[in-house]
Formats: structure tokens, C-alpha cells, sequence
């Protein structure tokens, strides 16, 4: 458990001082003031709507560009992590010692995951924030909190499977190969959106990751976490089937990652 | 000339038995397949179904295509540099800016090469969804072609050189990755997106005090896109146009689209030849 304790630790230092995040997380901030004053000047001009509408109208337009953003992301560092490493024979340092290979992939996975998580909190926090002081807050500040953390988690586990799913690409493939296929994966997903298994059976396409985070986000198009009309425990009712959906592919990708890197030669 | 030929045959030989081309045809078949079929089902597009075949062809050649360039940028120049290798190119008696061309010339003709693949690929997704139906729009399609080869490779180019260009001056490979993905949000995904520049154009304007300036930004940034050239190239091509019509009436904006391949290109020149490579 020390070991496992370490290398998360280890690793989630690593990230820290990687520039990728450095990088990032300007351009999260140069967003979110971008956001910020755009609402400032277009919200007070929506008066044919009311003040909480007008704010999660704003608030919502970060949805998807947040969303591709952390995608992105967890690609970098999921690639960096082992794809990189493997690439130049320094995760056969880790290898040596006494430590099973799954302790290390599950470790590498849940300190990035961390990381991740802290990220999205700090940058809901931060757009919210500037939203509330461009335009005012809405009337209830506990509804603001359990919907914004409602999006956290559910870009937490998005994020998160992605993540599985590249560790799985970047310890099957070489570092081009699988940097390839994520691009494949995240082009096809969330800028083609299309979904990455189209042909399966009405029902069945749920198991897509993308459609899976969309109908955890929207009881219907247009009726989603962002629309105050939708009382909070509608929302919820619905979406905790899918909420428990993408809980479980998470962990399996982890268990397949465990697998595929047992039975690979580093 | 030779040796830049040499680099380039090196180069080309290295990309194609790589299995980036069977991805890049992946890509390319997963996103043009749902995209005809959804104009065979809905007709959404246009009455003018040979420039509609063609829209939807150049339009994932030049967007997701974009995406190839980059990911062939990294792997030939980024991994290079990474494992040093680059060096051992460097040491021999050639100019450093003959690498450069060799390199360049050797994408192009592995681009040449996935988009004649992707175009054969998409005439036979053609007559599987819509039969002998498109028998009298095909030569119409196929007279166009080389405009859509000339619009592809330009895209392929400018994302090819802006990538040589991130990873010559950064040397980590996963930022130089980050950051060219990250130009292509920018540059094919945020500026024609009408939401991300009239949110920008409307508060540039609000800071300048002068509303009506608004919808002149919006235009103005949002054709500085790659992708939005494209596009407005498109709404002004029919079927009853010619070849030479095509080029005629789009000639600024091939050239808009040269211009940035040129920049883009001259400044990686500059930086590889400068920097330190070692």
C-alpha cells in the first residue's frame, strides 16, 4: 500500500510541473474571462428571460468546450504517462521493483484522476465565480452547488474512462500508433459527434461513452443540468442509471488496463 | 535537388508502411460513411448533388484531414528530435532547410497518396448508398476533383508546417503535441464557431464603444479560419460549373489559403535552421 501511496504521489508531482497543465490551465483561465465578458455585455440585454435563466444560459455555454478541453487533456496525459514512458524504457525502472504491475497502472490512473478532479472543480469554481461577479448570482446558492458539482462528476467519469481508454491504447500500441487512435477517438466523438459504435441496436448504443455523458447531462435535448426550469431531483432521478453506467465502464476499462499490462512486455 | 529527393522518398516510404495510413483511411471511412448516408436519408444538403458530393468530401479531407497532418508532423519530426535520430541527418554534408523540403515534399505525397485512397474509398460508400442513381452526377463529381486535391493539400500543409514549426521550438513532446491540438481547436472548431466570435467580437466592440462594429469582427475573425474558407468556397460552387470556373471565381481564397501555407512553411524554415537542434 506504501508503494502504491508513493507512486501516486510521485506521479501526481509529475503532473503538476508538467507544462501541459501549466498550459492548460491559462488557457481555462483566458476562457473562462472570455466568458465572463461576454455575459457581461450580452446577458443584461436577454431581459425577455429571467435572471437565473440568463445565468445558466451563460454558465451552460462553457459545457461543451469545458468538456473537449478535459478530454483533450486526460489524452496528453494519459500519452504522457505511458505511452511516453514506455517509449523511452523508463517505466521499466517502475518494473524492477517489487511492486505487481497492476498496483502501477492502477496508481498511475488514480493519481491522474486526482489531478483531473481537483482541475475541474477549480475551473467550475473560477467561471462560476466570474459569472457571479459579471452578472449576479441566482437565488439559490445550495441548487447552484449541487448542480455544479452534478457537472463535475459527471466530466469526472467522462473524462475518466477516457483516460482508461487511452492507457489502453498507449499499452497496446506504440506512442504515434495510440496518439493516432485517441485523435481518432476524440475527433469522432466529440467534434464529429458521431458515435464510435453507430450500428449497435436501439438500446445498446447507450454503452457509448459520449451518449452515455449526454444523457446524464439532458433528460431531453434542450432540458438538461443547466435549465433551472428542471427541478434538481428530476435531473437526478434520471440521470443516476447513467451516472452508474459510466461508473462501471470506468472500472472495468481499469480492470482491462490491469490486464492488458500484466500480460504485456514492457 | 537529389538529396532532397532522397529525404523526401525517405520520408514518404517511412509514412506509408507505417499503420498511420490505415488509421487515416479509418478516420476518414468512420466519418464520411454517417455523413452520406445522412444526406441520402434526409437531404439536407443542396440541389446541387455533384458540388454536395464534393462539399462533403473536401469538408472531411480539409477538417479531420487537418488532424492527420498533424498527427504525421508529430510522429516525423516531434519523435526525431525526441529520440535524436534527427542527428544523425544533421551530421551529413546537407543543408538544413533541404531537410525541411525533403520533408515537406514527402508529405505531400503521402497526403496525394490517402487522398486518393479516401476518394475511392467515398465513390464506392457513394454507389453502395445510392446505386446506380449518381451514374449521371459522376462525371460532373470527377471533373471537380483536382480542386478538391488542390484545397486538401494546402490544409495538409499549413497543419503539417504549423506542427514542424510547435515542434522545433518545444522541445517536450507531449507539450508540442498538446499545443498543435490546441491550434486546430483554435483555428477549425473555435473561430468559425458563431457563438465563441460573437461572444468575442461583441465585447472587442463594447471595449472599443462602437456597437456596430460587432458584425464586422464576427466576419472578419470567423474567415481567418482554415475550415471557413473552405466552406465559403462551397456556397458558391454548382453543378453547372466548370473546372476552370471553380478555380476562377475561388482564386482569393486559394490564395488566402497559400498565403498561410507559405508563412507557416517559411517560419519553421527559419527556426529549424537557427535553432539548435541538439
Amino acid at each position: 500500500m506504501r508503494a502504491i501511496i508513493s507512486i501516486i504521489k510521485n506521479e501526481f508531482l509529475l503532473i503538476c510541473r508538467n507544462p501541459i497543465v501549466i498550459i492548460f490551465c491559462a488557457i481555462i483561465v483566458l476562457f473562462a474571462i472570455h466568458n465572463a465578458l461576454a455575459c457581461y455585455v450580452l446577458l443584461p440585454k436577454m431581459q425577455f428571460i429571467d435572471h437565473n435563466e440568463a445565468f445558466y444560459i451563460g454558465i451552460g455555454n462553457f459545457f461543451w468546450i469545458i468538456s473537449l478541453l478535459f478530454a483533450f487533456l486526460s489524452m496528453c496525459l494519459a500519452i504522457t504517462s505511458i505511452a511516453s514512458e514506455r517509449s523511452s524504457n523508463s517505466i521499466r525502472v517502475l518494473l524492477t521493483k517489487p511492486i505487481y504491475r497492476k498496483d502501477i497502472i492502477i496508481s498511475k490512473f488514480v493519481s491522474i484522476s486526482i489531478f483531473e478532479f481537483l482541475l475541474i472543480i477549480l475551473t467550475v469554481v473560477l467561471l462560476v465565480s466570474l459569472m457571479m461577479a459579471v452578472y449576479g448570482g441566482p437565488t439559490s446558492a445550495i441548487e447552484l452547488i449541487l448542480r455544479m458539482a452534478s457537472f463535475s462528476i459527471l466530466l469526472f467519469l467522462n473524462c475518466s474512462f477516457t483516460l482508461g481508454l487511452i492507457f489502453l491504447l498507449s499499452i497496446l500500441l506504440k506512442r504515434s500508433e495510440a496518439m493516432m487512435i485517441s485523435i481518432i477517438f476524440i475527433t469522432v466523438e466529440w467534434l464529429g459527434q458521431i458515435q464510435v459504435l453507430p450500428y449497435l441496436p436501439n438500446g445498446l448504443d447507450i454503452i457509448d461513452p459520449m451518449t452515455l455523458y449526454i444523457h446524464a447531462f439532458a433528460v431531453t435535448p434542450g432540458i438538461d443540468l443547466f435549465r433551472p426550469s428542471l427541478s434538481f431531483n428530476t435531473w437526478l432521478n434520471n440521470a443516476v442509471p447513467f451516472v452508474l453506467l459510466m461508473l462501471l465502464e470506468v472500472v472495468i476499462i481499469v480492470l482491462v488496463n490491469c490486464i492488458a499490462f500484466n500480460r504485456e512486455e514492457a | 535537388m537529389s538529396q532532397e529527393i532522397v529525404i523526401a522518398k525517405k520520408e514518404f516510404l517511412d509514412l506509408l508502411n507505417s499503420r498511420l495510413v490505415l488509421l487515416a483511411l479509418l478516420l476518414y471511412t468512420l466519418i464520411l460513411l454517417p455523413m452520406v448516408y445522412a444526406f441520402f436519408t434526409g437531404n439536407t444538403f443542396g440541389s446541387d448533388r455533384a458540388s454536395t458530393f464534393l462539399h462533403i468530401l473536401t469538408l472531411s479531407l480539409c477538417y479531420y484531414g487537418s488532424l492527420i497532418a498533424i498527427a504525421v508532423g508529430l510522429s516525423s519530426i516531434s519523435e526525431e528530435l525526441d529520440r535524436k535520430s534527427i542527428n544523425t541527418l544533421l551530421v551529413k554534408p546537407v543543408y538544413r532547410d533541404t531537410i525541411i523540403n525533403g520533408k515537406i515534399m514527402g508529405m505531400i505525397g503521402f497526403t496525394l497518396c490517402i487522398t486518393l485512397f479516401t476518394t475511392l474509398i467515398y465513390i464506392i460508400i457513394l454507389f453502395v448508398i445510392f446505386g446506380n442513381s449518381i451514374n449521371i452526377y459522376i462525371l460532373n463529381f470527377l471533373g471537380k476533383l483536382p480542386f478538391v486535391f488542390i484545397l486538401s493539400i494546402l490544409c495538409f500543409i499549413f497543419f503539417f508546417a504549423l506542427t514542424l514549426l510547435i515542434c522545433i521550438n518545444i522541445r517536450e513532446p507531449s507539450l508540442a503535441m498538446l499545443l498543435s491540438f490546441l491550434s486546430w481547436i483554435f483555428l477549425c472548431y473555435l473561430l468559425p464557431n458563431v457563438m465563441f466570435t460573437s461572444y468575442f467580437s461583441s465585447y472587442i466592440s463594447f471595449i472599443l464603444g462602437d456597437p456596430s462594429l460587432n458584425q464586422y469582427l464576427q466576419v472578419t475573425i470567423s474567415d481567418l479560419s482554415p475550415t471557413t474558407m473552405v466552406f465559403r468556397i462551397f456556397l458558391n460552387i454548382t453543378d453547372n460549373m466548370s473546372l476552370i470556373d471553380v478555380l476562377d471565381n475561388n482564386i482569393f481564397e486559394i490564395l488566402k489559403l497559400s498565403l498561410y501555407c507559405i508563412i507557416t512553411a517559411f517560419l519553421a524554415y527559419i527556426s529549424f535552421i537557427r535553432r539548435d537542434i541538439a
